[in-house]
């Protein structure tokens, strides 16, 4: 039996729906875990940058989407990137999308912020997988 | 009586031997074995002059010459050897007591073993006058031989140079003298250099090449007094002490130096040097004279011969150089002599006619049978007015030769007359032109041909002066400014082409090219033509000089590309176009692709949400309002998608003429309570152009979006104010759309914004399908559609549509 992931997780998508289904299947994988969800990127962002969790051990997993109105998943790596109170160390980022193009994944490859590319739907199958990387 | 006769007869015959003796011109001595003389007739006296007394004690060796003592030694050892044998003794040269030579002949005894005698007989007599008499007969036949064999050389020989070379020989082997050599003066007399010479010593030839002579000297002697020079007594007289040292070393002791003339004038001379003084008697330089005038006279008939020889060759070389002139240049020359009624015609002339080289005597008439028929009227006119006047002609004519070909020649005639004013002959050339003419035909047609397509080409040819002005045109540049090719020439850029075109520029650029010599391309010339239109040429213009003038001008080739570069723009513009529409289309698809993927991607989530265990009622509920709502969105994105197709295959939907007014008050009418509510102010201006043809349903579309859109992102501060206009220039029609709403930050969005489902504004509803949709109706009408904007000062929307549709 594999052991329950402790860290909390943060999820940036202008979708709701997209954002329930992420956090009911996170909840039944981490009962433990704390999900917070944002539509509206900049509140993640805001959230993201005074959030402080360094007594937490695991690292937060954030899902971030990338099309989103306004500002995309690429403009919140950016608002990171030049933010002097993001601690990268505590965070796995992954870009979480529908989008099928292969430009998106080998941005999200390359990108120094982000671990990976998850696509949409989130799966139990996929949790699992991303747990096991942490 | 016997003995008393017999002591007459032997006193009578004592007396007779001693008077004989005494007056005998023979004597006799007798010497002791060295020469010593113990007796002497009284006779010695009528010999040597000595008296008996003075004679006896002499010693023979001691009065003899010394060229002749070796050979008196010899004699007198051959008598000691020969007792009682009388032997002939050598003629010899004896001192006679006056101081002069006599020559001796003596018949010598050895009596030594005759108690009596006791001594050597010597039984001399004078024969001094029988010696010089055969000297002098033997001079003068060396003389005349030697003379005789120079006449000889004269005759045999055809050069100087052989003649001077056996003259040298002769003299030396014939004339006998030791040495000989004939040399030539320089041209400015200061040095003579030997020519030929005979018997001067190998190592000595060098000192007499090129040498120079003192003017005291033989050479300088005879030049001076143009006459022979003798020296009988080099050691005496000669005044030069070098040539003294070497005539002694080599045995020369008397010489002379004669002058050789060719045509009067000295040119070299004849040495003679001998080996005995006082060689050059009278007769000796009598007969020299004769034989250096002789030689003279030679060297005056071998020039002659050979001018003769030199001018018959040039007139030999110049008859055929003027044969060979004559046939390059095709002249034939002709002479008729009247009184004969015969033509001399040279061989080109015969050739011209085709008539044999070898028969130059022809006809006076004969020419007139190869007359071309055309032209005998003509040919016969002229020579009527010739003969009749007596005056020259020059005319062209053909002639027909008998093998059917036709020449062209050119004919020149001249009369000859006599000191009384008659005509005795007439002389002429004839050339043949044909190959001129047919080669000046040639030239005329490839200048015709050349001109046909100067003028012809539509490319613009001309050229200008240092001042400007033209020389040349051709057709097709003189179009360009409405004019004649021939009216543009003298006149300036600006008399030719009033608009103001840079004419000051244009003659500058001119000016260079002539004064650097360096051809100029302008690819792209804009030029104003006579109807004020804009044209691009692309023009090159090289330096050039004008033939036979050696004026330097500029030649200029322009080509028009004005619509090259037009549709080379145009192109270019297809292409942009056509690279953003499938840049459009890619985005098209991935918006399209991804909007569709992102509700099936919940209903998936959702479904396996369904499927899991531990979901409360509530959970279920919730998942299934969901899957609804994610349902919908899906079935929207579909028919968001129907609509943009259909709007693209609805492309060739019947366009009509609409006025804005119009239309503007539709949209209006849709949206009035939104207008109402939000107190949007509409301003419109269509006063410039206020109507288009286009697909009404569209305008309708595109007016309602952007109205939409002001309304929708308008600025929450102040009162929304919406201006439009509609503008005409010359090929577009322009409608500018303005709000002053919150804008859209160009910077971040700039590429996209036209983009579909994409929004700019988190604050608002909205889907990002109204500038799609905007753009979408724009561009299927053939329209496009420009944003500028800034962040909270509102939109400027230019929409452009070419008139032509």
């Amino acid at each position: 039996m594999e052991e329950i992931y402790e860290g909390d997780f943060v999820i940036i998508d202008d979708d709701p729906i997209n954002n329930l289904i992420c956090s009911k299947f996170i909840k039944k994988v981490c009962p433990r875990s704390t999900v917070k969800t944002f539509t509206l990127p900049l509140d993640g962002v805001k959230f993201v940058l005074s959030y402080d969790s360094v007594d937490n051990i695991a690292k937060t997993i954030l899902l971030l989407d990338i099309n989103m109105p306004a500002t995309s998943g690429w403009d919140v790596l950016d608002a990171f990137a030049s933010s002097i109170g993001f601690r990268q160390q505590q965070y796995a980022i992954y870009m979480l999308s529908s989008s099928i193009a292969i430009e998106d994944r080998n941005r999200a490859k390359t990108h120094p912020l982000v671990s990976g590319f998850i696509e949409k739907p989130l799966t139990i199958a996929s949790i699992h997988k991303l747990i096991a990387e942490q | 009586m016997t003995d008393s006769l017999t002591e007459l007869n032997r006193d009578e015959r004592e007396r007779r031997y001693r008077a004989l003796i005494q007056h005998s011109s023979d004597a006799t001595a007798i010497f002791t074995t060295t020469g010593k003389t113990i007796y002497i007739s009284p006779s010695v006296k009528n010999v040597l002059g000595y008296t008996e007394e003075e004679a006896l004690g002499m010693n023979v060796l001691d009065i003899c010459h010394e060229d002749d003592r070796e050979a008196l030694e010899a004699v007198m050892a051959k008598v000691i050897e020969n007792p009682g044998v009388p032997i002939k003794g050598h003629v010899s040269r004896i001192r006679h007591k006056d101081g002069t030579w006599r020559w001796l002949d003596a018949i010598v005894t050895n009596m030594l073993h005759d108690p009596a005698i006791n001594g050597i007989v010597d039984n001399f007599r004078d024969v001094t006058y029988i010696v010089e008499a055969e000297k002098q007969l033997l001079h003068a036949n060396r003389l005349y031989a030697f003379i005789s064999k120079v006449n000889q050389a004269i005759v045999h020989t055809d050069n100087e140079n052989d003649l001077f070379d056996q003259v040298c020989k002769i003299a030396t082997e014939t004339g006998q003298f030791k040495t000989v050599w004939i040399g030539l003066f320089n041209d400015n007399y200061t040095t003579i250099n030997l020519l030929s010479e005979s018997n001067i010593l190998p190592e000595d030839i060098a000192a007499f090449k090129n040498i120079p002579f003192a003017p005291n000297g033989p050479h300088g002697t005879m030049l001076s007094s143009q006459a022979p020079y003798i020296c009988n007594n080099i050691q005496r007289d000669l005044p030069l002490a070098d040539w003294k040292s070497y005539a002694n070393k080599r045995g020369y002791k008397s010489c002379m130096v004669l002058p050789l003339r060719l045509f009067g004038k000295i040119v070299g001379s004849f040495s003679i040097y001998s080996s005995e003084s006082y060689f050059f008697n009278e007769k000796e330089v009598a007969l020299l004279v004769a034989a250096a005038n002789d030689i003279s006279f030679a060297l005056d008939i071998l020039e002659k011969t050979k001018q003769k020889q030199l001018a018959d060759e040039k007139l030999v070389l110049s008859e055929r150089k003027l044969k060979e002139a004559q046939a390059i240049a095709h002249f034939g020359s002709w002479e008729v002599s009247l009184d004969k009624n015969l033509t001399t015609w040279s061989e080109e002339a015969l050739r011209i006619y085709g008539l044999p080289e070898n028969e130059p005597i022809q006809k006076v008439d004969v020419w007139l049978e190869y007359v071309h028929p055309n032209d005998m009227e003509l040919v016969k006119k002229i020579s009527a007015e010739t003969m009749e006047n007596y005056s020259n002609s020059a005319y062209f004519h053909r002639i027909i030769r008998k093998d059917g070909s036709v020449r062209n020649v050119y004919v020149v005639s001249k009369f000859e007359f006599d000191k009384q004013g008659k005509p005795t002959g007439i002389y002429g050339v004839i050339h043949d032109v044909t190959d001129l003419k047919l080669a000046d035909e040639k030239l005329q047609q490839s200048e015709a041909n050349l001109n046909m397509i100067i003028n012809l080409i539509p490319q613009h040819i001309f050229a200008k002066d240092y001042n400007g002005r033209f020389v040349f045109a051709n057709k097709s540049f003189a179009t360009l400014c409405g004019m004649e090719p021939e009216e543009i020439v003298t006149r300036t850029m600006s008399e030719t082409i009033p608009e103001d075109n840079n004419n000051d520029k244009y003659l500058e650029q001119d000016r260079n090219i002539i004064d650097t010599g360096v051809q100029q391309v302008y690819p792209s010339v804009v030029f104003n033509d006579l109807n004020g239109k804009e044209r691009i040429f692309h023009t090159t213009k090289v330096p050039y000089t004008l033939p036979g003038k050696n004026e330097k001008v500029v030649l200029g080739i322009a080509q028009d590309i004005t619509e090259q570069r037009r549709t080379e723009k145009e192109r270019a513009n297809i292409l942009a176009d056509m690279m953003q529409r499938n840049k459009d289309l890619e985005q098209f698809s991935y918006i399209i692709s991804h909007n569709l993927r992102s509700p099936v991607a919940n209903i998936k989530g959702l479904t396996e949400l369904l499927n899991s265990v531990g979901n409360t009622d509530e959970d279920i509920a919730t998942f299934v309002r969901e899957l609804a709502v994610t349902a919908g969105k899906l079935d929207e994105v579909i028919k968001d998608l129907n609509q943009i197709l259909q709007i693209k295959s609805n492309a060739s939907e019947h366009t009509e003429l609409v006025t804005f007014e119009e239309v503007i008050a539709d949209v209006c009418l849709s949206i009035n309570d939104q207008i109402k509510n939000e107190h949007v102010r509409i301003v419109a201006n269509f006063s410039e152009a206020p109507e288009m043809t286009c697909i009404k349903s569209y305008l309708h579309s595109i007016f309602f979006n952007l109205i939409s859109n002001s309304i929708k992102y308008r600025h929450p501060e102040r009162t929304s104010v919406i201006s439009i206009e509609s503008q005409i220039t010359k090929d577009k029609l322009t409608i500018v759309y303005r709000d002053n709403g919150l804008g859209i930050d160009l910077n971040k969005w700039g590429k996209d914004v036209f983009g579909l489902y994409r929004k700019f504004h988190s604050n608002a509803d909205g889907k990002g399908m109204g500038l799609y949709m905007i753009k979408t109706h724009v561009e299927t009408m053939g329209g496009k559609i420009y944003l500028d904007s800034e962040v909270n000062k509102g939109v400027i929307f230019t929409i452009e549509y070419p008139t032509t549709l």
